[in-house]
């Protein structure tokens, strides 16, 4: 039985970053929850509480809180990192999971934040702009048989997966030879035969 | 003075609940899985215990419906989509596993620390989707073969029709725990590793780190 | 000349992975194909048994060529019809994965087809070999499921979203039952219900997914 998709799913992604912690300000009363990934103190206006985000967002919809935005969700600390990330080769710091966490509030609770529509831009130029250092500086590493990507967030490590594991991989069939025993016993290698093209890469 | 909540915090993070660390680390060893191209050890253990609140969750649900409006039982709105969420990485993480088991079925069948990675279950699966094929295969056309070209597992002629897991391929990680990998071969050339850093390398040079949890696939 | 028939069934298998349907079984190939590897083993054992078992390959490097070949031959070909059958096999575990009853829709299309057999070849996409695996492995992922019948082994494979929504009623549409109890869906009420209850009557336009 083979999986539809061999690497994580964009879906995937926002799921796994749900189970973030966020801090909302609860608008109703909610008892105590003994959930099974978490237990959840009662929620109790207005004290501000921790939830998962998919928590977090459930509540928002209903309208039974308001989601509070991480600090670097806001216009001035995005600006800064815009004006970082242009004057720099480098990647500046990002939470791990900025993006996701960015496109999920964006999408269900734009009204918490302040002028989304300016974070919403400023989000899409530090995209651009670090995908765009990834393509140029991943391109200076390829001599490598490994490559450091410090400083980028989960979905974008998966966003460029798909390239940068085929270079990688041509890296290793020239060093193949001088490899691990592992590489020599592939059968890729043997059979110069068309059937091979059959055992694919995905699952 | 101490805010009774900060006390109360305190007492919460030295007695962890178990569960919350249960469901983060299984989350772990589903992404593990997924990037992994071989089969890692089944965390059998871990799936039990999670299994056990996801029944006890349904009890819990199956005892309050009933003529509710789901307004009134708003509660029990979120009890369930957790556990959709919980049904969903349980199933996903079950299935990847069979989708390598079957990949690489003739391989784990012969070589006895792999066969152990897999649960029971697992195992059980794997023989016996591995008799239907070969009862397949007999029947199909190898009942008229000569004798000795029967068999399933051959590797003569410098051709091996095992299929094994591609372990030189690239994988995504991030690093756990400080951690020093060998990455080449021939010169013993090793690599430090620091927590937080995120790496394009090859699997077989971080194997063992995975397994230990030094190391987390992405 | 030998190996034509076995890259046929390579060919046949390739286009399989990327159709959605399990296309007829080449039966006339692959008897052809083993067919073929009788007679090259025919072949080999004839020039061995001439050399009484005591055969030198560099004395006569004609007949070693020869026999190299016919081993290589009969080696691809073997590949090729596990391949052709591995290819079909994954298709049809796939199809039990998603719910289908292979085995009965097998039956089905027999029972529609009557007896017909044209030129020998039966017009029914499974082998009859292949009919037997898909109701074996249909009974084994069954008893596989039955472990986990609380996740819902063949369930979806995207994680959840919006387990519950607030719908209005836009037609009436009568009364449904949820784990709630009934629900009378007179137009212009509002619910808040599960998803899976009333996606088809979204589709057919009673109600409407309010965001």
């Amino acid at each position: 039985m083979a999986l539809p998709h061999q690497h994580l799913t964009p879906q995937e992604v926002s799921f796994i970053c749900e189970s973030e912690l966020i801090t909302i300000v609860p608008r109703q009363r909610l008892g105590a929850l003994n959930l099974i990934s978490i237990d959840t103190r009662p929620l109790v206006p207005p004290q501000r509480a921790d939830v998962p985000l998919w928590l977090a967002v459930f509540l928002r919809k209903q309208k039974r809180c308001n989601i509070v935005p991480p600090d670097w969700l806001s216009v001035d600390y995005l600006e800064r990192l815009v004006k970082e990330e242009s004057d720099s080769a480098a990647f500046s710091q990002m939470p791990w999971r900025w993006m996701e966490v960015a496109e999920i509030l964006l999408d269900t609770c734009s009204e918490d934040l302040i002028s989304p529509s300016d974070i919403a831009l400023h989000i899409r130029s530090l995209r651009e702009l670090r995908q765009a250092k990834i393509r140029a500086g991943l391109s200076d590493q390829m001599n490598s048989s490994y490559i450091k990507i410090n400083n980028l967030g989960l979905m974008e490590v998966c966003e460029i997966r798909p390239w940068v594991g085929k270079v990688v991989d041509g890296l290793r069939k020239i060093e193949g030879e001088a490899g691990s025993t592992a590489a020599r016993r592939r059968r890729e290698d043997i059979d110069a035969d068309g059937d091979e093209d059959m055992d694919d890469d995905g699952y | 003075m101490e805010d009774i909540d900060d006390i109360l915090r305190e007492f919460d993070s030295q007695n962890a609940p178990s569960n919350a660390k249960d469901y983060d680390d299984l989350l772990k060893w589903w992404i593990n899985e997924r990037a992994a191209p071989e089969i890692l050890q089944c965390q059998e253990d871990l799936v039990e215990r999670i299994m056990t609140r996801v029944r006890r969750q349904i009890e819990q649900i199956e005892d309050q419906t009933g003529n509710l409006d789901p307004r009134a039982n708003f509660q029990l709105i979120i009890v369930q989509t957790e556990l959709e969420r919980v049904k969903f990485l349980i199933r996903s993480y079950l299935r990847t596993r069979i989708s390598k088991i079957d990949k690489h079925a003739l391989h784990i069948l012969s070589t006895p620390s792999i066969r152990h990675l897999l649960s029971p279950s697992e195992q059980t699966y794997l023989r016996t989707h591995q008799a239907l094929l070969n009862e397949l295969y007999l029947s199909s056309f190898l009942k008229n073969f000569p004798d000795n070209l029967k068999r399933l597992d051959d590797s003569a002629g410098g051709l091996s029709m095992v299929e094994e897991p591609d372990l030189e391929g690239a994988v995504f990680l991030r690093v756990v725990r400080d951690v020093n990998v060998a990455i080449a071969w021939e010169n013993g050339e090793t690599l430090d590793m620091r927590a937080g850093d995120v790496y394009v390398i090859r699997y077989s040079a971080v194997q063992e780190a995975v397994k230990r949890g030094d190391v987390e696939l992405i | 000349m030998y190996g034509e028939l076995g890259y046929k069934l390579v060919v046949h298998a390739k286009r399989t992975q990327a159709l959605n349907q399990l296309p007829p079984y080449q039966t006339d190939i692959v008897h052809a194909v083993t067919r073929e590897v009788r007679d090259l083993h025919g072949d080999i054992d004839e020039i061995t048994k001439s050399y009484d078992g005591d055969f030198n390959p560099s004395e006569d490097p004609a007949r070693a060529c020869a026999l190299l070949v016919h081993h290589l031959c009969i080696r691809r070909n073997k590949r090729c019809l596990l391949a052709y059958h591995r290819v079909r096999a994954e298709k049809i575990e796939q199809m039990c994965w998603n719910g289908m009853d292979v085995a009965e829709q097998a039956q089905a299309a027999r029972v529609t087809e009557g007896d017909d057999d044209v030129a020998g070849t039966s017009s029914h996409a499974l082998s009859p070999e292949e009919d037997e695996y898909a109701r074996q492995y249909g009974d084994m992922l069954a008893a596989y499921k039955g472990q986990w019948t609380d996740i819902d082994l063949t369930g979806s494979l995207e994680p959840p979203k919006d387990l519950f929504i607030d719908v209005r009623v836009l037609k009436d549409a009568g009364e449904i039952q949820t784990e709630y109890g009934a629900i009378t869906l007179s137009k212009n009420s509002q619910f808040f219900v599960r998803q899976g209850d009333v996606e088809r009557l979204i589709k057919q336009g009673f109600l409407q997914k309010l965001s």
